[in-house]
């Protein structure tokens, strides 16, 4: 503990609604270190954007946004500081890749505008200088002739290369730390891998941590070093890629893994999906959060919170029974 | 943009047609006879045939408009009979009081209306916005004639700071024209501003909700940089909508603030003509002022082409 570049205690978010307080994210901890990709997973819903989001504050609205815990990164707790230092990080140390690319660029300045931005900002280039630096960065990114791209508007480009100018954005400063919020999802499955490819390239040359942010297990296994499960604003499970596919402890995991679409073998074989829908904030289970939807749970998770418990190799498990259900999974498939 | 802006020039013909018609037609919509009308009761058969014959009544109504059209476009839009000069000569005696007021008063409307309506925006749902938007609701329902009397009654009778009415033109001083103009341009300008920051509001608050905010506030910008760099550009085409109808929606109704401080405007030469039925000068202004407001609705498709790429370059990429 300590010297990891991210390290996240208990973080709460809460927001302020018309229908009440609510608590999108609800407690939850975990790491990322230097070089590693730290891969968060759940369903629609479960809090994965707005744990991305504020770790840079970025949903700081007086009085409607309230965060509780901490959230340590190079030893400052981002919780407590000031808005000038908190602006110094963003897009410097700690960078974003949004969810949706097509809206995530402003439609009036051209893309080598808003490339430049953050650079003249943090590195207090000339603009001349940061314009040769938007160029490096398009030939980076593998953006064919950058000079004429530079001047061009975002309408102008395709999706995929959107996305490629908002990672050229993220990336600009060489920040130490990237929040990558499904940057393929909107993209074709060819896209999908040449970004996660140039990605990961860019890790292992700036030796960043990335939290990836996926649907998709997948982009999981090929892509990320460890993984932590989200459900309904808490985290449920979390270990190594391959412990985790292999042998998954959580009533929530097994689901998500046996409905990832089978390449091989029987295609007609029924996807056994996850039944029931996540519950609304509104509505939170009293209990272990999954437990409405759990074919395992009995009256002690209806009733009784589990704790995040850790086990060896680095693995954490929320669950009343997951000594019982090991191997659940490997017997009913 | 160079096709951009011979589009929207083209599209203006349609419009310039109708129009020329319509403000044609008011001669020959409004009962009566123009001539025997201009003549008075008085007049003799003769005298009204005369003129009649003089003001080309008789011939077809096409070769009429004609007629007309041609004159327009050689800058005659006839004679005024009550003031015995050309209509063209009278409008441009009493267009600059208007030009000058207007502009005034829509610098006043801007001036009030783009800070508040952003500083509503960023403080959405608090007191502050709520106030704002009850003074806006109240800048709307208040008659301009009557704050225009209200400032009189405060300003100029008793603080004695501003004359009560009248008007001195640019040539007098810049003091000297701006003086008179000031509660003019107050009355008529509050109730812009009221929907201009309106407008400014709800623009600003759908466009702080779009995702490219969210990215411009991860890039490490200060919060002015977000607001009027990042969210004003985009919001900003409703805004200038609106501020263009307003702008020529002053241009007539000036007529009742500049009774009401007499300046000698296009809104007192209208209201003049028309109790006098001085039909020549009655369709010179209403062309005139259809003529401005069509022109500033050209100004503000072309300023959207600058301010928006995307509306500039649609046909290219
Ligand atoms: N600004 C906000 N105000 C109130 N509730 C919010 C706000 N942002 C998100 N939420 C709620 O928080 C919960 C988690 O949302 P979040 O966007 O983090 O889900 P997600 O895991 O990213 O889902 P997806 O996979 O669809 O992107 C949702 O129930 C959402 O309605
Ligand atoms: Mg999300």
């Amino acid at each position: 503990m300590g010297d990891h570049l991210l390290e996240v205690n208990n973080l709460k978010t809460h927001f302020r609604t018309e229908r009440g307080k609510v608590t999108a994210v609800d407690g939850i901890s975990f790491h990322v270190d230097r070089g590693e990709v730290l891969a968060i997973v759940g369903e629609s819903g479960c809090g994965k954007s707005v744990t991305a989001q504020s770790i840079l504050r970025l949903f700081e609205e007086k009085g409607v946004t309230s965060y509780d815990g901490e959230i340590n990164f190079e030893g400052k707790n981002l919780l407590k500081i000031s808005d000038s230092e908190m602006r110094k990080i963003r897009g410097n140390d700690i960078s974003m890749i949004f969810q949706d690319p097509l809206s995530s660029l402003n439609p009036v300045f051209t893309i080598g505008d808003q490339i430049m931005e953050p650079i003249m900002l943090h590195q207090k280039l000339s603009k001349k200088e940061a314009y040769e630096r938007a160029i490096e960065m398009l030939k980076l990114i593998g953006i064919p002739a950058p000079e004429q791209r530079v001047h061009e508007y975002p309408h102008q480009i395709s999706g995929g290369m959107r996305q490629r100018v908002m990672i050229a954005i993220a990336l600009a400063c060489q920040p130490k730390l990237l929040i990558a919020d499904e940057p393929t999802t909107a993209l074709d499955v060819t896209i999908q891998s040449q970004i996660l490819e140039l990605i990961d390239s860019l890790r292992q040359k700036l030796d960043m941590g990335i939290m990836l942010i996926t649907h998709d297990l997948g982009v999981v296994a090929q892509h990320c070093t460890r993984v932590a499960v989200m459900y309904l604003g808490e985290v449920v499970e979390e270990g190594d890629v391959e412990s985790l596919f292999e042998n998954p402890l959580h009533p929530y995991t097994q689901g998500l893994i046996s409905s990832i679409p089978q390449l091989f073998g029987n295609r007609n074989k029924k996807l056994s999906i996850i039944k029931g829908m996540v519950p609304s904030l509104n509505e939170i289970p009293k209990g272990c959060r999954f437990a409405p939807r759990c074919p395992f749970a009995d009256a002690k998770c209806m009733n009784e919170k589990p704790e995040l418990e850790t086990l060896d190799h680095n693995k954490r498990i929320k669950c009343w029974h997951h000594q019982t259900i090991k191997g659940a999974v490997s017997n009913a498939t | 943009m160079k096709s951009y802006i011979l589009k929207r020039i083209l599209s203006l013909i349609p419009v310039l047609l109708i129009v020329s018609i319509v403000v044609f037609m008011i001669i020959h919509l409004t009962p009566g006879d123009p001539a025997a009308v201009i003549l008075g009761p008085e007049a003799s058969h003769e005298d009204v045939k005369q003129l009649q014959e003089e003001l080309g009544l008789n011939d077809p109504v096409y070769q009429q408009y004609f007629h007309w059209v041609e004159g327009v476009f050689q800058g005659n839009l006839g004679d005024s009979f009550f003031m015995d000069k050309p209509v063209t000569e009278a409008i441009l005696e009493h267009l600059g009081p208007t030009i000058s007021l207007a502009i005034l008063s829509q610098i006043t409307a801007i001036l009030i209306a783009l800070p508040l309506g952003i500083m509503a925006a960023r403080k959405r749902g608090t007191a502050t916005d709520q106030t704002f938007m009850g003074l806006s609701l109240l800048g709307i329902s208040i008659p301009h004639f009557l704050f225009g009397l209200f400032l009189i009654i405060i300003l100029a009778i008793n603080l004695r700071w501003l004359p009560v009415a009248g008007y001195k033109p640019l040539s007098a001083g810049f003091w000297e024209h701006i003086k008179y103009l000031i509660m003019p341009a107050i009355a008529l300008g509050t109730g812009q501003a009221a929907l201009i920051a309106r407008m400014t509001r709800s623009s600003m608050v759908e466009t702080l909700n779009l995702n490219f905010i969210k990215t411009a506030r991860s890039k490490g910008l200060h919060e002015r940089k977000v607001i009027y760099k990042h969210t004003l550009r985009n919001a900003f085409i409703p805004i200038l909508t609106v501020i263009g109808q307003t702008f020529g929606t002053l241009v007539a109704g000036a007529a009742v603030t500049e009774t009401v401080f007499n300046i000698p405007g296009i809104g007192q030469l209208i209201i003049n003509s028309v109790e006098r039925r001085d039909y020549m000068v009655i369709q010179g202004t209403v062309l005139m002022v259809t003529l401005t407001y069509v022109l500033i609705n050209l100004l503000v498709d072309l300023l959207y082409g600058v301010i928006d790429p995307r509306v500039r370059l649609k046909k290219e990429s």
